[in-house]
């Protein structure tokens, strides 16, 4: 009788083991975006007033190039969770 | 199930309606002599056929259901992955776009300079009218250094 109970439990048991295979995979952040922000310019020691305003302009640019990028993580970040949140 | 995935399932439906003939057969033609002698073996094999066939149609049937919920899934998942590459390239454009115009922009206020800022640099050179204070020059290299 107890070997009768323990076949019956190990084929009850087994329809339990169904998994659902398939998994989302968060997607890869895209290349562009993972761009590192460049060092900031220095003016030379005995500067035109030339060099200090091209520095200055050239400090911003790389300012605000680094400003896209960021953004553009954050945004990114915040649409692919969404997309992957509407899966489950 | 395991059980599925290595034999076919008309195999357990075949093994179901067997085990209803025999319990059927069992108690129908009990009463006659020569089948009564194996009634309650044939009875007996019929009830646990009955038990496992429909454990196993109820498991076929679980078995299609997450089946089901398993192409449901992949097809979420595939139009997820469409969407994400979607707005991948959107904002990668973005980027490109407004970098484009940033560095442009930069390029044209250094040829601003070059060709108006210039003129004051004699005025503003060393040992010049107004040279540029050392500590000007010290503020702004200490402003561009990398936090540590």
């Amino acid at each position: 009788m107890k070997n009768v109970i323990a076949v019956c439990a190990i084929f009850a048991l087994t329809g339990c083991s169904t998994v659902v295979p398939v998994k989302a995979k968060f997607p890869d952040v895209p290349e562009r975006l993972m761009v590192k922000c460049p060092q900031l310019e220095k003016v030379s020691e005995t500067p035109t007033l030339s060099d200090v305003a091209k520095t200055v302009t050239s400090n911003y640019t790389t300012y605000y190039e680094c400003a896209v990028r960021h953004d553009a993580f954050v945004e990114w970040y915040q649409v692919q969770k969404k997309i992957y949140e509407s899966i489950k | 199930m395991w059980l599925l995935s290595f034999i076919p399932d008309f195999i357990f439906h075949i093994i179901a309606i067997v085990g209803i003939l025999l319990t059927i057969g069992a108690i129908a033609f009990g009463q006659i002599p020569f089948i009564g002698t194996y009634n309650i073996p044939i009875n007996i094999i019929g009830v646990v056929l009955i038990i496992f066939g429909f454990y196993m149609e109820g498991a076929i049937s679980n078995e299609e259901s997450w089946q089901a919920k398993v192409k449901e899934m992949e097809l979420k998942v595939a139009a997820a992955e469409v969407k994400s590459s979607k707005e991948n390239i959107k904002i990668v454009e973005k980027v490109v776009k407004k970098t484009e115009y940033i560095t442009r922009r930069g390029q044209d206020i250094i040829q601003y300079v070059d060709k108006e800022v210039v003129k004051y640099d004699t005025k503003f050179a060393p040992s010049g009218q107004c040279e540029l204070p050392k500590e000007f020059i010290k503020a702004i290299n200490n402003a561009a250094e990398i936090p540590k």
